[in-house]
């Protein structure tokens, strides 16, 4: 029976080609589209998850009573939070310093380049599940003058042969400092928020940033990881008592511990709670993704039972000799399902075109797999989806034609339901509408911003970030670029556009006019 | 084998009633070769349509082996259909994609034939009907002569105790529908019960009795001769279920 359903469904195909094409791409276009969202959607979801026993890390953030009534939430702690609660408060698993993405000058071969890291904690590495490829867990940054390299730098610095040559070999970087290679490990994911190509270690920022031993600047981030079955409420007074102990003077002051792996998807803070954030566009996404599925499906039942018209002399045979209402719908199913196969096909044909731009897009590198499982299941469901739903209304409504009114033409043209057809073109219209309505707010909006007066002329206005050894010759910069005429250079200590600092050495910055 | 009582079929025209079949009363009997004749119009099909199954009677009682169809829901008419009867129509209604082979097969894969004696049955119906050779082409490649050929085993590979035929012969040239027919009488000889519609005297003669219809009423019934071996058919349900 399954052989002659095939054999049926390939010979319809075959035989209208052009019609054949139309459905099986307008569906195909469906699914690559929900799946590159569904995609986009899990990535999105897996942020941070990798870690093991990611459900038990946190991120301390603290409240402060603002003018209005309501709290100002900081997600940054002061350095020396993390190793006294490692010392008083035994629910804590670890307690980990992590400083803000710092921006480092290396050297090979006299020529200098940038990478961005991390300082961090010595146990770093026990908590985030970042693998080591090479060099002894232990000891890994125990030590001021260690570092720790991501592939990807090592094998910058090292060549591709840096397997067995990176560790112990130092770096150079700028002003004449130098590290020495503990360990390399891992790129991170790009579903990890925590990303860097370095790992420096606490003690060495704190040496170049004395200030932030103090209690009173907040200057990094402070992570811990609890013991399972921890009260977390709890947990936040006992932290704000020992913040207290120390610091004094802040009566007002909260604790929140914020999930890690909840921090990408509801970055918006209330009062020291997470009301939102990223979460909004993922709804967004998993709803346009249903809604484009709907629409190709409500495509492929119009066109499927327009046509029925030339299939119902064969369902008025089948039906005398011998099919049951049960078996022409199953016809017409597995029919259905076949087609969506082949356009689930066709979609990962087109994710794989879509893909590029996909990312240019949205910045978001989909790292797609098809055999593995999670991937395969949602190819499946989505397609197994796509296949029900299409093909539920032409089955329902073929099997239910009459053989003695089809063979009298009755039922070809005028068949019962046709309004509900007409219903669903409508929605489809409808649905098709709203989303090009949509676009091109969108459209518009990015328009807005692009072209909009800002009463500043943008053109020929170039920023070149002070680092390594720019800092000292600094003038001689100047000159040069002022020789070749260009108009004006100014130097400013912070970031002009951001207005906040981002140099890894404050302090050293000057005022220059040009 | 069918006995019908003040059968009645008409369609609602706004208040009046347009009459199709008005007080059919009719017994058919095992083995018996029945043609229905009459004008266009009188409501031959219709009729072979309720006997078939195919449409439902707007009033009236239909016994089929005893059994009360019109008190029947449409699944368990669907089954007694199945069953017990082929049908044979004058535009053929083969499937166009599918070959000679596979559209006599059809009528077996809705019966849950098990594919080895599906294959053995196939074959020996195509041997039989002389269209061996043509078994793999599709039907547009044949005649009209052929098609109907097809159509007829398709009719007959799954045993049907009832062959019903409209028209059978319709579309076909006087030489091709003699061998149709020939055929109908063979099978009826082999007790085969046979209903068909038809214009054509000549094809009336090969059967066993004639029914005359005019204007949704029997006017006529007429017996040629006595069935030939009715004896021999055995009665009850022959083709198991």
């Amino acid at each position: 029976m399954f052989r002659h359903y095939l054999t049926i469904t390939i010979r319809n195909l075959r035989r209208d080609l052009g019609y054949s094409l139309i459905n099986i791409l307008g569906l195909g276009m469906g699914i690559a589209v929900s799946l590159l969202l569904f995609f986009w959607v899990r990535h999105e979801l897996s942020f941070d998850r990798f870690h093991t026993d990611a459900g038990r890390i946190y991120q301390i953030a603290f409240n402060f009573p603002a003018d209005n009534g309501q709290y100002d939430t900081w997600t940054s702690a002061p350095a020396p939070f993390a190793e006294k609660i490692g010392e008083e408060i035994p629910e804590a698993e670890a307690a980990l310093f992590v400083s803000f993405p710092r921006q480092l000058a290396f050297q090979k071969d006299q020529t200098p380049y940038q990478e961005k890291g991390l300082y961090v904690d010595k146990s770093f590495l026990d908590v985030f599940a970042f693998p080591l490829l090479e060099g002894r867990k232990e000891g890994l940054l125990h030590q001021p003058g260690f570092i720790v390299l991501s592939e990807k730098l090592a094998e910058k610095h090292f060549g591709a042969g840096w397997r067995g040559q990176a560790i112990g070999k130092t770096l150079e970087a700028a002003e004449d400092e130098s590290y020495t290679v503990s360990g390399v490990v891992a790129n991170p994911p790009p579903n990890s928020t925590l990303q860097f190509d370095f790992l420096l270690s606490k003690e060495d920022y704190l040496s170049k940033n004395p200030w932030d031993s103090q209690w009173g600047n907040f200057s990094s981030r402070l992570y811990l990881k609890v013991k399972n079955g921890t009260d977390i409420p709890g947990l936040e007074d006992k932290l704000i008592g020992l913040f207290r102990k120390y610091k004094g003077n802040e009566e007002r002051a909260t604790i929140s511990l914020l999930s890690f792996p909840g921090r990408h998807l509801y970055s918006k803070l209330e009062n020291g709670k997470p009301v939102g954030g990223r979460i909004t566009y993922v709804r967004l996404f998993i709803g346009a993704a249903a809604f484009l599925l709907l629409i190709a499906c409500i495509n492929f039942m119009n066109l499927a039972t327009a046509r029925a018209t030339r299939r119902s002399r064969e369902i008025g045979v089948r039906k005398v000799v011998g099919a049951s209402r049960g078996q022409l719908a199953g016809q017409f199913m597995s029919e259905a399902l076949a087609i969506a196969l082949i356009a689930t096909g066709a979609g990962i044909a087109l994710v794989e075109l879509l893909k590029e731009p996909f990312r240019q897009i949205t910045g978001t590198e989909l790292s797609i797999h098809y055999l593995e499982p999670g991937t395969l299941s949602l190819i499946l469901a989505t397609g197994l989806v796509a296949g029900l739903l299409s093909g539920s209304y032409p089955a329902f409504l073929l099997s239910s034609f009459r053989a003695v009114n089809i063979f009298r033409g009755k039922e070809a043209g005028q068949f019962s339901g046709a309004s509900l057809r007409k219903g669903l073109v409508v929605l489809q219209f409808l649905l098709s509408a709203c989303l090009i309505v949509c676009a091109l707010g969108v459209q518009r909006q990015v328009k807005f911003i692009m072209n909009k007066n800002l009463g500043l002329n943008r053109e020929n206005v170039v920023r070149v970030p002070m680092e390594g050894p720019l800092y000292d010759k600094y003038p001689s910069l100047k000159d040069e670029i002022s020789l070749t005429g260009r108009q004006a250079v100014r130097c400013f200590q912070s970031n002009a556009i951001y207005g906040q600092r981002r140099d890894p050495r404050p302090g050293v910055g000057r005022q220059g006019a040009g | 084998m069918i006995r019908l009582r003040d059968i009645e079929r008409y369609y609602r025209n706004g208040l009046r009633k347009a009459w199709v079949l008005n007080q059919v009363n009719l017994d058919i009997k095992e083995g018996e070769f029945v043609t229905i004749m009459g004008p266009s119009g009188a409501g031959k099909s219709t009729l072979l349509n309720i006997i078939g199954m195919l449409e439902e009677p707007s009033g009236g009682s239909y016994y089929f082996y005893d059994e009360a169809v019109h008190q029947f829901n449409e699944r368990k008419r669907s089954d007694l259909h199945k069953a017990y009867m082929g049908f044979v129509f004058q535009a053929y209604h083969l499937i166009d994609d599918l070959t000679v082979y596979e559209n006599i097969e059809t009528p077996l894969l809705y019966r849950n034939v098990k594919g080895k004696e599906r294959k053995s049955m196939v074959a020996e119906i195509l041997d039989r009907f002389n269209i061996v050779a043509k078994k793999d082409l599709f039907p547009e490649q044949l005649s009209g002569g052929q098609q109907q050929l097809v159509g007829v085993a398709r009719a007959v590979i799954s045993r049907p105790r009832l062959l019903l035929a409209d028209e059978p012969t319709g579309n076909l040239h006087t030489k091709q529908g003699d061998q149709i027919m020939e055929l109908f009488k063979e099978l009826n000889d082999e007790g085969v019960t046979i209903i068909q519609v038809t214009h054509s005297e000549r094809n009336a003669s090969f059967g066993t009795r004639i029914i005359e219809l005019i204007d949704g009423n029997i006017r006529r019934d007429e017996q040629l001769r006595e069935p030939s071996n009715q004896a021999d058919t055995p009665k009850g349900v022959p083709n198991g279920k």
